[in-house]
């Protein structure tokens, strides 16, 4: 009988990552049976993930390097590298991370040391005996691929289908033992380079409460400098599709879809967003959408709870107006 | 500076996809309706650049494309590329990363003007969702520039990016060679090629080279493609009617809310 597959679930610094609750939850299903593997890298200005309870026994790795200072995959790399050895994580194991630029970089690359595979940004993920299926969106969302591989090392990037924020622990759920440990792999010389100050004093998507998002309807600056403004009245963060980060309405930060983040706000506002499967791909199916479109038949309104058909012209201003009214 | 700037191209997505869905009419979908991506036509853009700046810079191509007689090789023949090499890409699918980067590892070492600068789109195609660049970087091993927005040719040889990095961003300076994988911004719209240049490339014929197969084993395989279901809401939209006065007072108070009480 073969050795089970090894579920490790490999976590950048707490202020790199989204929430992990939901891959942690369904990491930790996967392993049942067995002993899930959390690596949670940090240093000394970085904070580690916290830990926390899991529905499965679990190891969590906590992983401070003292000279770790800039969060990129270059510096991440080797931190990540020493982890596996240090939990002895390398053989016969599938690597889980939350998604994200960062982690899905570090992914690859530590599949591409190790000579294993990179599964991509999966949907679902399950063992079939020696093989690991996963399920992943192509086609800008529109396509379900289904890969498989047999590799002894597999690594992939997993948002599960029904993630939430807020997971809360079952029952069952047991307290990690939770083993400090202290990296010593040298890093490599930091790169030289100038950070450009941001004059964007929006909040980010990430972990945002209410999100405002505008679409390629919105048809320039001027529409976003409305929502802008109605973002700021109501604390919210603000996002565009992939047509307006193109177009430079919005920075690529703020770039939501599947090319972009995900988001999981309690509600998203959308202005001239028509619905495409490849922006829907980015918003949590737990967000409560409210929509504004001219069009009453854009496809956006068979996923909103709540529709507006309206020129965005007529309505923002008058929608401003109302907000500034109500805060005053 | 040699510039390689490796391109995937997609199935336009204003056409529906076939049904059923299978991955032969998948390939005949991105064959009748090719287009750029946005990320291809960036990083396309980001070479054109260079060469503005320094019209000693030679611009190669390397294009995964459906046939010889793929659409995308004389438009991007247009731009008045020195060499454009394609590959079949049916034989080196990108959902398989790796075994891909490999190849194209292998191809590039085997070259005979060494690429100083491997530009590429931050997804490749349809079939990636952003993990070939990377991969390509670890099979070359060299470093990686993620969300590249910018790059200049800077003094002793070193290039100057502007990347995004998470919220941020920063301007690197590094030495080639280095693999960049290009975002999407509104500096990098691709331009539109001169019209002597368009009936100059539409008269070029175009071959399939063999890629080299270097280390490249492939470790994944598609089990299967399905449509994916768009996503529903599971009540039926309420719509706020009414004159605009009332939407906005009603849009105002739900907002308002976060959507808490309603």
């Amino acid at each position: 009988m073969s050795t089970p597959r090894q579920i490790i679930v490999l976590l950048p610094p707490a202020d790199s990552c989204d929430s992990p609750d939901a891959l942690l939850q369904a990491a930790a299903a996967m392993a049942q049976g067995g002993t899930l593997k959390v690596l949670a890298i940090g240093s000394a200005s970085h904070a580690p993930v916290e830990p926390r309870a899991l529905p499965a026994s679990a190891q969590w790795f906590e992983m401070r390097h003292a000279h770790l200072t800039r969060i990129d995959a270059e510096q991440l790399l080797p931190v990540c590298l020493e982890a596996m050895e240090q939990a002895g994580a390398a053989d016969h194991a599938l690597l889980l991370t939350p998604p994200g630029p960062l982690t899905e970089e570090c992914a690859i690359r530590v599949a591409a040391q190790l000579g294993g595979s990179y599964l991509g940004r999966c949907t679902q993920l399950a063992l079939d005996a020696a093989d690991v299926v996963a399920t992943r969106a192509a086609y800008g969302g529109r396509v379900s691929m289904q890969l498989v591989s047999a590799s002894g090392f597999c690594a992939a990037s997993w948002r599960p289908a029904t993630a939430k924020s807020h997971t809360t622990p079952s029952a069952a759920s047991h307290l990690p033992q939770v083993l400090p440990c202290a990296p010593t792999t040298q890093l490599p010389p930091l790169p030289q380079s100038t950070t450009i100050e941001s004059t964007d004093k929006i909040p980010p998507l990430e972990n945002a409460r209410l999100v405002v998002g505008g679409g390629r309807g919105m048809q320039g600056d001027e529409g976003f400098a409305l929502l802008t403004q109605i973002a700021q009245r109501l604390g919210a963060s603000l996002g565009g599709s992939l047509p307006t980060v193109d177009a430079g309405w919005v920075p690529v930060a703020r770039q939501i879809g599947q090319s972009g983040k995900f988001v999981n706000p309690r509600v998203y506002f959308t202005v001239g967003i028509s619905g495409t499967p490849q922006h829907l791909a980015g918003v949590s199916t737990d967000s409560r959408i409210i929509a504004v479109n001219k069009d009453r038949e854009a496809p956006i309104f068979s996923r909103a709870e709540v529709g507006v058909v309206a020129q965005w012209q007529d309505l923002l201003p008058q929608l401003l107006q109302e907000l500034e009214n109500a805060t005053a | 500076m040699n510039v390689l700037v490796i391109l995937s191209g997609i199935a336009d997505p204003k056409w529906q996809l076939p049904d059923p869905l299978t991955d032969a009419a998948l390939r005949a979908q991105r064959h009748s309706y090719p287009l750029l991506s946005p990320f291809d036509e960036a990083a396309l853009e980001l070479a054109l650049k260079l060469r503005d700046a320094d019209p000693q810079t030679k611009i190669s191509v390397l294009m995964a494309a459906s046939s010889a007689q793929d659409k995308l090789l004389p438009h991007v023949a247009s731009f008045r590329i020195d060499q454009v090499f394609a590959y079949q890409a049916e034989l080196h699918p990108a959902w398989d990363s790796a075994a891909l980067a490999k190849t194209f590892a292998a191809w590039i070492r085997s070259a005979d003007s060494p690429a100083d600068l491997v530009l590429l789109g931050r997804e490749f195609g349809d079939e990636d969702d952003g993990s070939v660049p990377a991969a390509a970087a670890a099979a070359l091993a060299w470093p990686l520039v993620s969300q590249t927005m910018e790059v200049q040719n800077g003094a002793d040889g070193r290039l100057q990016i502007t990347r995004q990095l998470g919220a941020m961003q920063e301007q690197l300076t590094l030495p080639a060679p280095i693999v960049c994988a290009v975002t999407n911004h509104a500096r990098n719209k691709l331009r539109h090629p001169l019209l002597k240049n368009v009936m100059m490339a539409k008269k070029l014929s175009f071959s399939l080279i063999a890629m080299p197969n270097g280390t490249a084993v492939g470790q994944v395989r598609l089990r299967a493609t399905t449509l994916a279901s768009p996503p529903t809401s599971t009540t039926q939209c309420q719509m706020i009617e009414g004159d605009t006065a009332t939407q906005a007072r009603a849009l105002a108070r739900l907002l308002m809310t976060t959507g808490d009480t309603e």
